[in-house]
């Protein structure tokens, strides 16, 4: 099966929800080695306010599901975060739009195209150490088990590996922007805490549809 | 870190309900705001442009002392914890103010205040209200001092460009006007923070306000005077004064920082300018506090002389006098 509905990414999407908010101590101890120390609590702060959200009503179709969702984190959380993590959540809504339940080739495009917007709000490309290059990887995981027409688990789980290499792949980088490039050279060694967070979103997605 | 014990999910919005209540006559929170993160000036005055200043929460209260006085920032905007504000805080108090003359977003060349002042002003002008950005980039040594300006973050600069800008918009001057002198304000401004190792006896220029290290380190005296007198030649180098340019200072005493050691190292610079190119006023006082070592944040503006009748006098926030 290669279809998502509504209901299960509602469903998932509180899953990510809960893996965030649970990770709000380590974001932090990353963001603080090698930034300003805001990025865990903003995050807890985003996803909370989501997950009260999404308890509080079930959405009827996808499109309105993800751009309230994309909408409630640019509200809440401020910060670069508030901005970027809202932007992988509507910047593609194009692709999901009168979609119910949508495919796998339909979320893949989604992503694609939150990614590109991520690169043109934020004038971040892969290299710089950020969120973006654990979301790249993702969606170029993504795109390739969707082109292979994977059943959902397989799908996720590529996202999931994806995300994780891109996060993993930011330890030896010297950071090139934000707060964290004026530490210069004490950022390499360590990951981005923005990557961290990405990697999350898609393990806990992975998770669910497992 | 520093430490409080206010809670830090609730202290920007504790922090707002509580200006705008102790200071009901000057500030007032937005009614029905999401976030409950802005204050503005009141009366509002929507017949004029407006500023609207936006930072970070928690330590870094300058935004909220602004619109306390007369004459400053219309409106105030702080993040939650060390974070920028949300774009559609900004928003909201863009939205209750409600001017057709514009705004001027104003806020410190971070990469958080940049997007969300950028989406603001998208959001802005959904509803056909124009405004401007101005990221104020003063921090001379948060990069390598030969990278492009534009690279710099923002320190405590802003608030030359603030009062000037203030006060003419108070006169009537358009949003084009106001843009094009508050963005030659900013770049006649230059700031830094130094800061003082007394274990190692070391003078350091340019530490980040979140640890970032020091670039110049000086170890063959350690004083004030000594400080005050890298500081002034430091920034004076970076702005080359002009001669129709008169120079202004402003110190501000984080929250570690005693009240007389920053009186003391600022007339050590006003002395020492004497001598140089002298200081026609510097203004110290709490601005922000959000250093947790030794040490000041300073700046410099070289103003133009035709503006200089703007900085005459005084205004008393809450916080400080500027």
């Amino acid at each position: 099966m290669n279809t998502i509905t509504t209901a299960q990414l509602q469903e998932a999407l509180l899953h990510v929800c809960d893996v965030i908010i649970d990770a709000e101590g380590m974001l932090t101890e990353l963001d603080t080695i090698i930034g300003d120390g805001d990025h865990g609590i903003g995050m807890k702060t985003g996803f909370s306010a989501l997950r009260t959200l999404l308890q509080g009503q079930q959405f009827s179709d996808t499109f309105t599901l993800l751009k309230e969702s994309g909408l409630m984190l640019i509200k809440v959380m401020g910060g670069t975060s508030g901005v970027i993590f809202g932007t992988m959540f509507i910047g593609g809504l194009s692709a999901v739009k009168d979609k119910d339940p949508i495919t796998v080739q339909d979320f893949a495009e989604y992503i694609d195209l939150g990614t590109k917007a991520i690169s043109v709000r934020g004038k971040v490309d892969r290299g710089a150490k950020t969120m973006y290059d654990a979301l790249a990887e993702a969606r170029d995981s993504l795109l390739k088990a969707a082109e292979e027409n994977a059943d959902v688990h397989a799908f996720f789980l590529a996202g999931a590996e994806g995300a994780e290499r891109g996060a993993e792949a930011t330890k030896p980088m010297q950071s090139r922007m934000g707060r964290s490039k004026n530490f210069r050279d004490r950022t390499v060694g360590h990951p981005d805490s923005g990557a961290v967070s990405t990697s999350l979103i898609f393990r806990a997605l992975s998770d669910y549809f497992s | 870190m520093i430490t409080n014990l206010c809670n830090s999910d609730t202290v920007s919005r504790d922090f707002t309900d509580a200006m705008a209540a102790i200071h009901s006559d000057r500030v007032a929170c937005v009614p029905g705001s999401f976030n409950n993160r802005a204050l503005v000036r009141i009366p509002l005055d929507s017949s004029r442009v407006n500023l609207i200043v936006s930072a970070g929460g928690f330590g870094a209260p300058f935004p909220d002392s602004m619109v306390t006085c007369d004459g400053m920032a219309d409106a105030s905007v702080i993040g939650g914890k060390f974070a920028a504000p949300s774009a559609y805080d900004i928003y909201e108090a863009a939205k209750y103010i409600n001017s057709d003359k514009g705004y001027l977003l104003i806020y410190n060349n971070f990469m958080g205040d940049c997007l969300n002042n950028d989406l603001a002003k998208e959001l802005m002008e959904i509803d056909g209200l124009k405004s401007t950005l101005i990221p104020y980039n003063d921090d001379c040594l948060s990069v390598d001092p030969t990278a492009p300006r534009e690279e710099r973050t923002g320190l405590l600069g802003q608030h030359f460009g603030i009062r000037i800008a203030a006060l003419m918009a108070r006169e009537g001057a358009d949003l084009e006007t106001l843009t094009s002198v508050i963005n030659t304000v900013r770049s006649r401004t230059s700031s830094m923070n130094v800061s003082f190792d007394e274990e190692n006896r070391l003078i350091e220029l340019g530490r980040g306000i979140s640890g970032e290290p020091a670039r110049v380190i000086y170890s063959d005296q350690f004083s004030l005077d000594y400080a005050a007198e890298k500081v002034y030649e430091f920034l004076l180098k970076d702005l080359s004064p002009k001669e129709d340019e008169t120079i202004y200072m402003l110190v501000n005493r984080p929250f570690n920082a005693n009240y007389e050691d920053t009186y003391i190292f600022a007339n050590a610079m006003l002395k020492y300018s004497q001598n140089r190119i002298p200081i026609r006023r510097v203004s110290p006082g709490n601005y922000s506090r959000h250093y947790n070592y030794y040490g000041f944040g300073v700046s410099m503006l070289c103003c133009p002389n035709d503006l200089t009748k703007y900085l005459q006098e005084q205004c008393c926030t809450t916080a400080y006098i500027f």
